[in-house]
Formats: C-alpha cells, structure tokens, sequence
C-alpha cells in the first residue's frame, strides 16, 4: 500500500515538474525554430493553447522516464500509447506554430521522426535486455556458437546505427536546408556511435569483422537516403569510410578489452 | 582445484568458502551437492513418490495448488510456492514469474522477444516465460 502510494506521488510529481519545464524550456525551442522557418502563431488563443501544449509534451517528456512495466505486451501497449499521445500533441504544436510550414507530408515526416526517436530508445533498451541475455546464456553454459562473421550477433548494432544516421540526417537537414548542419552532424556523431557499438558489441560477443560491413552499409543508407531524398549535393565523399573504421577500431578495442577480462 | 582444510573449533557448524574469480556451472554444482537437499512428496492420485531436486523440471501454480513437473510428468506437491522458494537452494531453483520456480541445470535455451519477455526452454522442450523484472532474479542467481 505504501509502495503504491509512493509510485503515485512520484507520477503526479513527475507530471508536475514536466509540465512546468515544459513551459519554461520549450518555447524558447519553439521560437528559436519559428524564427528559422519565419513562421509563427501570433493570437492570443492560439498562444494559450500552444503553452497549454508545451505543458503537456513536458507532462508526457516527464512521463517516459517512469517504467511503464517491465516488459511483454503491456509495455508493448503503454509505449504505443505514449507514443500516439506524444505525436498528437507535437503534431499539433507543429501545425500551430508553423514549424511544418503548412504541408501535410513535412508534418508526416516530423511525427515520423518522433516515432523513429522512439524506436531507437526500444532497440537500444532491447540491447541492453540482450546483454543479460549473451550473459545469463555464457553462465548456464548454453551459449550458441558464433554465426559466421558474428553476422547475426551484430545485426542489432546494425538497425541501431542505421537508424541514428537516418534520424540525425533528418534533424540535421530540417535545422538548415544547405545539408551543411546536417552532414556535419553526421560526421561528428555517427563515428562515435559506430565505435561504441562496435566496442559494446565485441565486449560481448567478440570480435566481428560483418559489423564492420555492417556499420558501413547502415551509415551509408541511413545518411544516404534523406540525401537522395532531398536531391542534396555534398561534398563529403571522403569521409564515407569514417564508419567502417570507427566500428572496426571498437570491435578491436572490445575484443581486447573481453580477452583482458577472461584472462584476468 | 586447490583444496584446503582450516580446524575451527569456535564453529558451531562446518563452514564451506569457495574462492574463485568467476561461479562456473562446475562450481554451481559443487555448491548445489554440498547443500543437497531432501527430495519432495510428490502425488498423483492415490500414488505417492519422492521426487529427487536433479530430476525436477519446475514448481508451477495449478489451480489452487503447487505442481512439479519432471521428464516423466507432473505431480501434486503439498507446500506453497513460497515454502519452496524459501526452502530450496537459490543458486540452483529461480522463481521466474509469480506462478513458477525453475530448476537452472534444466534451462537448455533462453531466448529474448521484441518486447523484452524471455522464453525458457527447458530439458524436453517445455517453453516457459519470465519478465525482465525476474530475470534479475536469475542473474543474481548465477552471480551476475
């Protein structure tokens, strides 16, 4: 009783600071975007509606970081809830204050980026599950042998890197339409991202010469494919090994680090 | 193995210490053999049977009662789960969900599902399911 008590406090908290940072963070965001895009809701009702949604996103923000169960079907349905709730009110935030310009498919694209943000925190908790998994497996003695290469031991990694480069690409881009942010976005973030997952993923399974091609194909479509979309021109070919050697370099390190620890 | 023997006459009881850097599925045993227990009442109609800890598969819920499962069926026990998880050694039977405790040396398989439940399989195929909240159970269960 006094558990429930304390997780319903803490619910009801959370919502509170939520929504009162998201009143006095948000719409410096919101401005700082409207003054990009030139475009804004300037009425009255409109203003009082738009901090009523700010109120809301921090509400639901704030929310997220309570578990909404441990796993199975019911996370499953209280993710998608979130999620649905989450895009609604950023959609309408979106169309109040201009930021999709007034065209359906932008908005389609903004609440799909939000939904892509989503899937990316479920694979990277769905790897951290299935770290515990290769343990548990490797204590019980009942560790399947390595797939050829450690393909199907780095396919994770690889949906993980490929939807970072996509999301990254597509903020980056929607911030400046010269592609310049956005690429160096890119370039800055995905060789990290490429070299702790290739370390993460060596420390766990060893090393993986098929999360190297991996890595590299993922970065490549996931940066690729907004760029083709948006008939972009970048001059940034030279540096379409980054993510391969990134990755390669951290698988190294990992191996090393889990025959360190073996010996050890 | 190095073996070791120190007289404590101050002991009331004997004490067993293992060093070693990792628990191996070599030591869980010499630990579960050493802390052996009595086997369990195990019934089936009028036919009562003892039932050996090595051959128990899992303890599940069934209706009202507590059942054990080994390779060759399923038998009524008399105690509560609870009574179970309590007098077992916990380094060897893991409650793994409100309704079932599992032997560890009987999981064959453990696989993750999109949404983060676990599917046991155990010695015969029998597929059961735990949630991430007890699968810290079971890592503590193997020193992890």
């Amino acid at each position: 009783m006094k558990n429930e008590k304390a997780i319903k406090m803490q619910f009801w908290m959370r919502c509170g600071i939520g929504g009162l940072l998201g009143v006095l963070i948000l719409p410096r965001y919101g401005n700082l975007l409207n003054t990009m895009l030139l475009a804004g809701g300037e009425g009255e009702m409109e203003m009082l509606f738009s901090f009523l949604l700010y109120f809301s996103l921090g509400v639901l923000i704030a929310l997220s970081t309570l578990p909404f169960s441990s796993s199975g079907g019911k996370l499953l349905l209280h993710s998608l809830l979130h999620y649905a709730l989450t895009a609604a009110t950023f959609a309408a935030l979106c169309v109040l204050n201009g930021w999709n310009r007034g065209r359906g498919d932008t908005l389609l694209v903004q609440v799909g980026v939000l939904g892509g943000f989503y899937l990316l925190i479920w694979l990277l908790r769905w790897i951290s599950w299935l770290g515990d998994i290769i343990r548990l497996r490797e204590r019980l003695g009942i560790a399947p042998k390595p797939s050829p290469f450690g393909f199907l031991e780095s396919l994770p990694y690889a949906a993980l890197l490929f939807l970072a480069a996509l999301l990254v690409s597509l903020v980056g881009f929607g911030l400046d339409h010269t592609g310049f942010f956005g690429s160096m976005l890119t370039l800055l973030m995905l060789p990290a991202v490429a070299f702790f997952a290739g370390l993460v993923q060596a420390r766990r399974s060893g090393f993986s010469p098929a999360l190297v091609l991996l890595a590299e194909l993922a970065m490549v479509a996931g940066f690729g494919i907004p760029t083709l979309l948006l008939h972009l021109h970048l001059g940034f070919g030279w540096a379409v090994a980054l993510p391969a050697v990134s990755a390669l370099l951290g698988s190294l390190l990992g191996a090393g680090m889990k025959k360190l620890a073996h010996e050890n | 193995m190095k073996v070791s023997f120190e007289e404590c006459p101050a002991l009331e009881e004997p004490e067993v210490t293992i060093r070693a850097a990792v628990l191996t599925p070599e030591l869980r045993g010499l630990i579960a053999s050493l802390t052996r227990s009595e086997p369990i009442r195990g019934y089936r109609g009028e036919e009562v049977t003892l039932l050996p800890l090595d051959e128990i598969l899992r303890f599940f819920t069934e209706g009202k009662g507590v059942a054990a499962e080994t390779e060759e069926g399923v038998w009524s026990v008399r105690e509560r789960l609870y009574e179970l998880e309590a007098r077992l050694d916990g380094h060897r039977f893991v409650r793994i969900s409100q309704a079932e405790i599992i032997n560890l040396r009987h999981i064959t398989a453990l696989d993750l599902s999109f949404s983060g439940t676990v599917q046991l399989t155990l010695t015969g195929g029998r597929k059961v399911f735990s949630s991430q909240r007890y699968i810290k159970k079971l890592k503590e269960a193997v020193g992890l």
